[in-house]
């Protein structure tokens, strides 16, 4: 029953978050694009202004993917679990527990999706910004590779020491806190259902509140690595020396913190859900 | 064979200490249709949501086919709200789709065949159809189950004569003669008809469950006649 609610649940969310990586895509090539154009270099400043605009625009794009899909993962979870469409969400025959799961699964992946996507973007915007200049300028291919010859130097110096371990741990982040953020989301939603007559609001509430004492906790747990750097004459050094090792302990702390908040929630949700389910 | 359905000790308590049910006892048999009848207020549809799993219960329990709302209970419950509760957006054939994935019961032609006989285009978009056509199709979906007990929430509030003959029309023909169905409402004169027994409920408690005729025989009166005596005001 699973694999037929996450058949359900994706049909009826898909259209709306690619719709907005879609926007976001043709906006990357258009800021990309603009760099082929001779506005830059134009006396009249509404021209260099224009581009300026698409390049905003680009950069909006960004922000309206993410959190356009945030919420909008937020609204359709709210509505088919909690309002009208909630009394066909919770009369079909499957456990509260496999609702539960279908939606964090759905809003995990979607948040992943994002994420990918708005690299993606700028890769594909990076790409034909080369590509504009390198039509404008000969000499601007060259420098390019000049600078990614530079890096490879840098790849081998001590300086890069502890950066594939610095990748598992960000790689690790994103995946736990692709799923604790649905599950910060599905949390509130759930908890704001106590607030009688002002749900909405109480999910709103809820949210600002869970993500404010996760950050709080994340940055307390932080504190002793931060003062470690500081009083460590090793970390002073830090630009001689590898920023990674530091990095990736940061990036576990945070793990750990999503992972329990995230389990945290999940039962709390369950539990909610199994509970104190309570349709108006 | 065990009751269909047995409510023993059912209480709710809303916030702010309002008693909608209040240690309601009562079972069920098979193969009838109930209407379950009282005044705004009086706890029906918390009775009802409860039978859904929608709610849980202060105190006491719910039991459908011997187990408590879950799964299970769902699976051969086919349940009709008081409200529109698909999502807009959604085709005809798309909620189709959707109740052949969900209910094994569900006869998607027997639905193909209602729609077609109401002009209801498959590939319409409930956002598109009236309200009144939202009802209906709600209405198929929920009576195109092959259920063992179908709960109806106010099926003919607000509808016209017209629309109300048809609802009744395909209440009476399609469900499964072996099932038992329970119709809430307060508009008993255009039921009474079709029904073998009544629950009255006020204020959140049993107030009488006979059949019709216990009712006609005993009373002398018809159901509507009599539920306006126990109700008056």
């Amino acid at each position: 029953m699973l694999g037929k609610l996450l058949k359900h649940e994706w049909k009826s969310i898909w259209k709306i978050p690619v719709l907005l990586i879609g926007i976001l895509m043709i906006t990357a090539v258009i800021a990309g694009l603009t760099f082929a154009l001779p506005i830059w270099e134009s006396d009249w400043i509404g021209l260099p202004l224009s581009g300026l605009m698409l390049l905003l625009l680009f950069y909006f794009a960004m922000i309206a993917a993410s959190v356009g899909i945030t919420v909008y993962m937020a609204v359709r979870c709210y509505k088919s679990m909690f309002t009208d469409e909630g009394y066909l969400t919770h009369t079909l025959p499957v456990s509260s527990r496999q609702i539960l799961n279908c939606k964090v699964i759905t809003m995990s992946v979607w948040t992943l999706i994002t994420g990918i996507a708005i690299i993606i973007s700028l890769v594909v915007f990076g790409g034909v910004t080369f590509l504009a200049l390198s039509t404008k300028s000969s000499r601007f291919a060259m420098d390019v590779m000049e600078v990614l010859w530079e890096i490879r130097n840098i790849w081998e110096s001590p300086m890069m020491k502890g950066f594939g371990a610095c990748c598992v741990s960000l790689v690790c982040l994103t995946l736990v806190s692709s799923a604790s953020s649905a599950l910060i989301l599905i949390g509130a939603i759930t908890l704001g259902q106590k607030v009688r007559g002002h749900r909405i609001l109480g999910a709103v509430g809820a949210y600002f509140g869970i993500t404010t004492i996760v950050q709080i906790i994340a940055i307390v747990l932080s504190i002793p690595l931060m003062v470690k750097m500081v009083m460590d004459s090793a970390y002073l050094s830090i630009f001689e020396t590898s920023p990674f090792s530091f990095y990736t302990s940061i990036y576990w702390i945070m793990t750990a913190v999503y992972l329990v908040v995230g389990v945290g929630l999940y039962f709390m949700s369950d539990y909610m859900l199994r509970r104190q389910l309570e349709l108006e | 064979m065990s009751e269909l359905v047995e409510i023993r000790n059912l209480t709710k308590i809303y916030e702010k200490k309002k008693v909608a049910l209040d240690h309601l006892n009562l079972t069920i048999g098979r193969g009838k249709i109930i209407g379950l009848l009282g005044p705004n207020g009086s706890g029906k549809t918390t009775m009802i949501k409860l039978l859904n799993g929608l709610l849980v219960a202060s105190e006491g329990e719910v039991l459908i086919n011997g187990k408590a709302p879950g799964p299970e209970s769902k699976s051969i419950v086919s349940y009709l709200p008081e409200r529109t509760y698909f999502q807009n957006s959604m085709k005809v054939k798309e909620l189709i789709a959707y109740f052949s994935d969900f209910y094994q019961d569900f006869r998607p032609e027997r639905a193909k065949q209602m729609l077609a006989g109401l002009n209801i285009s498959e590939d319409a978009r409930l956002k598109t159809l009236s309200k009144g056509t939202r009802e209906k199709v709600q209405l198929i979906m929920v009576m195109s189950r092959n259920a063992q007990l179908y709960i109806l929430d106010e099926p003919i509030a607000g509808v016209d004569p017209a629309a109300r003959d048809y609802i009744l029309k395909t209440i009476i023909t399609n469900y499964n003669e072996n099932a038992t169905v329970i119709i809430s409402t307060h508009l008993i004169s255009d039921i009474e008809r079709v029904l073998d027994e009544v629950i009255f409920i006020r204020d959140g408690r049993l107030i009488l469950q006979e059949t019709v005729e216990e009712i006609r025989e005993k009373k002398g009166k018809s159901v509507d006649a009599y539920f306006r005596e126990v109700f008056a005001c």
